[in-house]
């Protein structure tokens, strides 16, 4: 996947960069307004990261003009001002989503296949790892085509685990992921736990491969390559 | 005490002892005028005696005598008898019209002629001063009386029109909120003090106004600005814990540095949160069903109400409904909830009520009412580590802003936690 990255702090941009990349993703920096214009008026993206408070000009004119373009590129935009007034703006301007600062880099990159997900096939791709396969559209999972009973935040654990395979995902990002940061984080791990060990049994129930890793301490990682 | 009253009481504890004392210089002054007009009228006659007697114009005296007003007597002569010097005094003689005993000043006097001396008694009716006390006693109380009606008087008019600006300048202070960023119009009087006061007051708010405003815009600015380093942070962290090969001690200051982290994060969120509260940014208001946002709330803590063994007992009477922002009453609800469930007992409930006008949600709880100052920013249970100290003032300011009450009572070990309708 080719994404574009407007952002203005070096050291998001490295973060942000290094991430995606694992995944094989090539990922464009533009560091300010003038910059990220000139990108998206030469080339296709299949999406977008965009700052709203950006050296010399607004996140939301760059919106503006990928709208006018007719891009199809999936758009999020990344803001630290996490105002209410912006996050309609943008989404009336046509962004996919709304992601404030600061974030896990791991929901990040769920937020783009979800995105992406979204754009390229109005949602009806299935998300396939070996035996797994999801019907994102119906909430559904299937092992060896045969039907796994989630509740609610099991899937969307599951959702999470696939879209940062093979990377640590800690467990406050699954905290924020499932609750946002509203409630007791000691708690929410402790439910984390539960949720996974369940996950975990439903899937071995149906004779999928354990991929779930416990990472002492840390968080989990969905591992399915040596 | 009102100003009007508290004067008017001053005014009339110092008038009765002027009043007093000036009844008693009156009293004085009018008997010891009375006297010497009457001595002097006795000498005169005195005179007029003693000449008839040089004279001895026996008929005159006869006349003087007659009208029993003087009695004049011939005494014996004694050898070296010193003629004494006349006496005046004051007696009672029997007064044969009025019936009664009758105040009188005599003068005695003793006087030669040729070789006869005369002893002279003359007397005459003079005021009496019990009658003279007490009427100078009543016109003096007539007196307080009068004046101090006058005063009120005066006074009430005063405080109606004089104090009038006064007044509404304390309206004006009354109704002044520094969040609401508006001076109130003082208008001109008449009185230099009164203005003078106005124009001091305006000063100061503005002054608050602008102190406040740049206090907030310092919060605002600074908890944006954090946004980014700490973005910077958490997305090293995340890198950070990819590495294949991190020892057990590095993986023990990773958990500290993103539970700091991650502590800070929502602080700030909630910071800012409360900012954009208290600039009424949001003002997108819509016919919030509380019923309906309960619910929600309950399925999201599912999890910690199972976890922490928490009954949940609901008694809907009927929705409450408020015109207001929804993003807000959900905020406020999970607050509320979160607050019943992090500080509930054992094994405890929650009791949430909903009426037309009121939604309380109970929780049992420490046997001890929560203070007061839990309710400003950071004040916080010591029991609750995860507690940021900030759940409550943002329910009031979310009440405040929405046009609700939020009050707290305690009754034997439940906490109530209600909001009603202004």
């Amino acid at each position: 996947m080719k994404i574009l990255l407007i952002e203005d702090e070096p050291e998001l941009q490295k973060s942000i960069e290094q991430y995606l990349e694992m995944e094989g993703n090539i990922v464009e920096i533009s560091p300010d307004f003038s910059h990220a214009q000139q990108k998206i008026s030469i080339y296709d993206y299949d999406c977008i990261l965009v700052d709203i408070t950006l050296p010399n000009g607004s996140g939301l004119d760059l919106l503006r003009e990928i709208k006018l373009k007719k891009s199809k590129a999936g758009v999020i935009i990344i803001s630290a001002k996490n105002s209410l007034d912006d996050k309609v703006n943008g989404l009336d301007l046509g962004a996919d989503d709304y992601l404030p600062k600061p974030f896990h880099l791991s929901e990040l990159n769920s937020r783009i296949k979800a995105v992406i997900r979204r754009k390229s096939f109005d949602g009806n791709l299935e998300i396939s790892v070996n035996e797994i396969k999801i019907l994102p559209h119906e909430r559904r999972v299937l092992i060896h085509n045969q039907d796994v009973i989630l509740t609610s935040k099991e899937y969307d654990l599951l959702l999470y685990f696939i879209s940062n395979k093979n990377r640590v995902v800690s467990k406050s990002a699954l905290a924020e992921h499932l609750w946002g940061d509203n409630s007791d984080r000691l708690d929410n791990f402790d439910f984390i736990y539960n949720h996974v060990k369940n996950l975990r049994k439903k899937l071995l129930e149906k004779e999928c491969e354990d991929y779930l890793q416990t990472i002492y301490g840390i968080g989990y990682n969905f591992k399915t390559q040596e | 005490m009102k100003l009007l009253a508290k004067t008017s009481l001053y005014y009339l504890i110092l008038s009765i002892p002027i009043l007093i004392l000036s009844g008693f210089i009156c009293f004085h002054i009018i008997t010891r005028e009375v006297r010497e007009s009457n001595n002097e009228l006795l000498l005169n006659r005195n005179e007029v005696i003693e000449n008839y007697l040089k004279e001895k114009d026996t008929i005159s005296l006869k006349i003087i005598t007659k009208s029993s007003e003087a009695t004049i007597k011939k005494i014996a002569i004694i050898n070296n008898f010193k003629i004494p010097v006349p006496i005046f005094s004051d007696t009672l003689i029997f007064d044969k019209k009025e019936n009664e005993l009758a105040e009188n000043r005599l003068l005695s006097s003793v006087f030669k002629v040729g070789n006869a001396n005369y002893s002279i008694k003359i007397w005459r009716s003079t005021l009496e001063y019990n009658e003279l006390f007490r009427g100078i006693f009543t016109s003096f109380v007539v007196l307080l009386i009068l004046l101090f009606v006058t005063y009120l008087v005066i006074n009430f008019w005063i405080s109606k029109t004089v104090w009038k600006p006064f007044y509404r300048t304390v309206s004006n202070l009354k109704k002044f909120r520094v969040i609401d960023n508006v001076i109130p119009c003082f208008e001109n009087t008449s009185v230099t003090e009164f203005d003078e006061l106005n124009r001091s007051l305006n000063v100061m708010m503005q002054k608050m106004i602008v102190d406040f405003n740049s206090q907030k815009k310092f919060t605002e600015n600074a908890s944006h600005e954090i946004q980014t380093p700490l973005a910077v942070i958490r997305s090293k962290i995340d890198l950070l814990i990819q590495s294949e090969n991190l020892k057990e001690n590095d993986v023990k200051l990773i958990i500290a540095i993103d539970d700091a982290c991650s502590k800070i994060i929502r602080l700030n969120k909630s910071f800012l949160l409360l900012t954009k509260i208290e600039n009424r940014q949001f003002n997108v208001t819509e016919n919030v069903s509380f019923e309906n946002t309960v619910d929600n709330s309950l399925v999201f803590f599912e999890e910690h109400i199972q976890a922490n063994k928490i009954e949940v007992i609901k008694n809907i009477e009927s929705d409450f409904c408020v015109l207001m922002n929804a993003d807000l009453s959900l905020v406020l609800i999970n607050n509320l909830l979160q607050n019943a469930i992090r500080h509930n007992i054992n094994n405890g409930n929650i009791e949430i009520f909903i009426a037309k006008n009121k939604i309380t949600i109970s929780n049992l709880g420490l046997d001890n009412p929560i203070d007061s100052q839990l309710f400003e920013r950071f004040h916080k249970d010591s029991t609750s580590q995860e507690s940021l100290g900030l759940g409550l003032s943002i329910v009031k300011e979310i009440a405040e802003v929405s046009g609700l009450v939020f009050d707290y009572k305690f009754t034997a070990g439940k906490h109530d936690f209600i909001l009603t309708k202004k």
